[in-house]
């Protein structure tokens, strides 16, 4: 079946804010009035504008990147403003952690942009400000936004909340019971609301969200395709969780089905190498033709110039041999002269410059110690006998192997030219010989890892025979083959290894000639690279992301999934309660955009209710903006005002000046940080 | 080179009128900037009451039950492991390309889920 091919898009380009309009506005509508600015700060995107208004002013990356422009002076550059092409570098700092906002720094470079494209220009943030935050955030957080805040900003007074509860609030209206499921970029919320009321204690936190999707995706990918690393990034992997993911509604039926179909390809760019044409490739051939010729010829005239010197010399030689007596004083002169120390020396010169000749060697004298018996020598002949001897057998030996070498080559020929097939057979039988060498040698080796395996066992029995002196009858060493019991017992045979490879490509290039598809099955040709070898296949890949939200042991966390921290929360209530909030289950944060999320959050709902209950799982209306516009409307309301925390109030009581204040729905519960005091015994347990 | 008058109120490349030009994070707070692990330290919440919520005490618990295992190559259920390796895969086909990975490989494949033995 064919697997559809999906170019890479890109990711929408990031929308820059109409400053100028946002200036226009603040002098007209809001400048001299004190009406709040709505902050929802999002780990992944941070949303804000005035309150009252239906949609928020700006929406950016809740990311801040610092380098230096052309006057060598340090710039920030936050959200939108970095260039796309930078977006995933190191740089890039996010003022959340895990969840939890931590770095306060980026925190203030974030709040100056708000204001300087809101367009202030007052002395001081005239506006209250409602900021939203994460359930149970650490009081560290807090502290610090308060203090940047009031004293950074002279803000007049702040406010917080939970961005999930003013999504519900938006959607449902006031006292609403719901189950709500926050589906976040760097953890997942599960926040029960009973009438309108927001129950932290019985809430939870799961330490997955949209971040830990696009991650997971990313390194799957880098390792399968790990020789296309460098283009498998993190834009990629965004624009398949936008585009190509969804949630299962069966984990394991559809993972059954990507088998049979479903898969998709991603096409990687690549560039089409240019292949030389015919005409290049001529000329370069007929150019190194060329040089070799040049080459050739001047080697050629190396080689007659030193044969002729050779002929010289060996004319001379003979002559003189011939012309002087051998035991006369002059022949002795005559050696001296030539630099020779005496005459045997002399017939061996003369012997291998007629060898170098291809002339007719005098071999009398070579080998003819070895017809006479040892008697009638003395010490040192017998010594020059016994060299002659070894001499002679070697050169037989030589002989021997040289004959079968050309017979087997004549052999072979002939069957090449007579009968193609057959030759073509005997080849790749050898070649399959060799390569089962190979693998068995590849086996051997994995099993000498193995102490106890039987390999090693008998390699070290052979180890402990070898040592054993004066075992049985020694006549170790009489044949040949004795000595391959080293090679035996020697670990690595990368020699072997090294023939077997020379003699596998020596095959293969003989086969290759007669079949030229030969080559091109084993791979050994370059070819082309085709669109398809830049392709990446997805098939798990398209439902594992959100997958992890539901089995977080996927990715190696401890953590129980969605399905089973939902049920245990629903266990925590009365049944009346519970169903009070099965019966509104909804679904925000902008992680949740998987496609059939919804419906598997149904499914998961209906296996841990009671049988025959009614439920119901919701998402809000627009999963993304939903908190801000919920943020926005209580901004307006008197309540917001009631539970704010005024700067007159933070001068007097500092940054716990939350404890003293009435909570609003939507606000995290304040406890004042404990004593340090007393370290528990419990400590060491927990942590 | 003339000297450039430093304007307060622009940082960064960035015009900002409304803010306290005598504010720094780092000379003002008496908090040093601090690590995950120290801010839930100095959270102290061992010593919160068992009634209120906190940070830790929202956190999911970890899986009652078993977890499924995936070939760590395709994703597909897996029945089987290397041993070796400690590798899962679900067909003989993966189980080729188990053999054929290089050590460094098969670190990145476990280290996917976690479960990288650091002592061998």
């Amino acid at each position: 079946m064919e697997i559809p091919v999906f170019d890479i898009k890109g990711l929408p380009v990031q929308v820059q804010p109409d400053q100028h309009k946002l200036r226009n506005l603040y002098t007209s509508r809001f400048h001299n009035s004190s009406i709040p600015i709505v902050i929802d700060n999002g780990s992944f995107n941070c949303r804000a504008g005035w309150a009252g208004m239906p949609d928020p002013s700006l929406i950016f990356r809740n990311i801040v990147a610092r380098q230096k422009n052309n006057q060598d002076i340090q710039e920030v550059l936050v959200g939108s403003e970095i260039p796309e092409t930078d977006l995933y570098k190191l740089s890039i700092r996010s003022p959340f952690e895990r969840g939890i906002l931590q770095h306060f720094h980026t925190q203030e470079h974030v709040l100056d942009y708000i204001f300087w494209v809101l367009g202030i220009q007052d002395s001081q943030v005239n506006h209250p400000l409602l900021i939203t935050e994460t359930p149970c955030a650490p009081n560290y957080s807090r502290d610090l936004l308060l203090e940047l805040a009031f004293e950074a900003y002279a803000v007049p007074s702040v406010n917080l909340g939970i961005d999930a509860i003013f999504s519900l609030r938006k959607n449902k209206g006031p006292s609403s019971s719901a189950m709500v499921i926050s589906f976040g970029h760097q953890a997942t919320h599960i926040l029960p609301c009973l009438d309108g009321e927001f129950l932290p204690q019985y809430s939870k936190r799961i330490n997955i969200g949209g971040i830990h999707c696009t991650q997971s995706l990313l390194k799957f990918l880098q390792t399968r395709y790990f020789y296309a690393k460098n283009m498998i990034l993190w834009p990629l992997a965004q624009e398949i969780i936008y585009s190509h993911c969804y949630t299962a509604q069966n984990y394991f039926s559809e993972l059954e089905s990507l088998k049979l179909g479903k898969q998709r390809k991603i096409q990687l760019p690549w560039v089409m190498t240019q292949q030389p044409s015919e005409e290049e490739i001529r000329k370069k051939q007929q150019q190194r033709k060329e040089q070799g010729r040049k080459l050739k010829e001047m080697a050629m005239k190396k080689s007659e110039e030193k044969r002729k010197l050779a002929i010289n010399e060996l004319e001379e030689l003979e002559s003189f041999i011939q012309s002087v007596k051998k035991n006369s004083s002059d022949f002795q002169e005559g050696l001296v002269a030539r630099g020779i120390e005496n005459y045997d020396e002399l017939k061996r010169k003369i012997n291998s410059l007629r060898s170098r000749l291809n002339l007719e060697v005098d071999e009398t004298e070579k080998y003819n110690l070895i017809n006479i018996p040892d008697e009638e020598l003395t010490a040192d002949l017998v010594k020059q006998k016994r060299i002659q001897k070894i001499q002679k057998a070697a050169r037989e030996a030589r002989e021997q192997r040289k004959a079968k070498a050309q017979e087997e080559q004549e052999r072979t020929d002939k069957l090449k030219v007579d009968d193609p097939d057959a030759y073509l057979k005997d080849l790749h039988k050898q070649r399959q010989e060799v390569l089962q060498r190979m693998e068995e040698r590849k086996k051997l080796k994995v099993e000498l890892q193995n102490r106890n395996s039987r390999p090693s066992q008998r390699r070290l029995r052979i180890i402990a025979d070898l040592g054993t002196e004066g075992a049985s009858d020694d006549n170790f060493g009489m044949k040949d083959q004795d000595w391959n019991i080293y090679r035996e017992i020697h670990n690595d045979n990368q020699e072997e290894d090294e023939e077997d490879q020379n003699l596998l490509l020596d095959i293969d290039t003989k086969i290759g000639t007669m079949d030229t598809n030969h080559l091109i099955t084993i791979g050994d040709v370059w070819r082309p690279p085709t669109a398809e070898d830049y392709q990446i296949l997805l098939e798990v890949d398209r439902i594992r992301p959100p997958e992890i939200l539901f089995q977080p042991s996927i990715i190696g966390l401890e953590q129980a999934g969605l399905s089973q921290t939902l049920d245990q929360v629903f266990k925590l209530f009365p049944p009346a309660q519970a169903q009070k909030l099965a019966s509104c289950i909804f679904i925000t944060g902008a992680s949740a955009i998987f496609p059939n999320f919804r419906e598997r959050v149904e499914i998961e709902v209906l296996g841990m209710r009671p049988f025959d209950s009614y439920s119901c799982v919701e998402n809000a209306k627009d999963l993304a903006t939903d908190a801000w516009r919920g943020a926005s409307e209580f901004a307006t309301t008197l309540e917001f005002k009631d539970t704010a925390v005024s700067i007159d109030e933070y001068n007097e009581y500092g940054p716990n000046v939350f404890c003293s204040k009435r909570r609003h729905f939507a606000s995290n519960l304040y406890y004042e940080t404990p004593e340090r005091g007393d370290i528990p015994a419990k400590r060491s347990k927990n942590r | 080179m003339p000297k450039v008058k430093k304007d307060k109120h622009k940082q960064y490349g960035r015009e900002t009128p409304f803010k306290n030009t005598s504010f720094s994070l780092k000379t003002c707070s008496t908090k040093p900037i601090k690590t995950f692990k120290q801010i839930i330290q100095a959270e102290n919440y061992d010593n919160y009451p068992a009634s209120v919520p906190n940070y830790l005490s929202i956190e999911a618990a970890p899986s009652t039950i078993p977890s499924r295992k995936y070939s760590d190559i395709s994703g597909h259920v897996s029945k089987y492991t290397e041993p070796k390796t400690n590798l899962r895969y679900s067909n003989a086909l993966e189980y080729q390309i188990i053999r054929a990975l290089t050590q460094e490989h098969i670190d990145t494949y476990l280290s996917l889920r976690k479960a990288v033995n650091v002592i061998r």
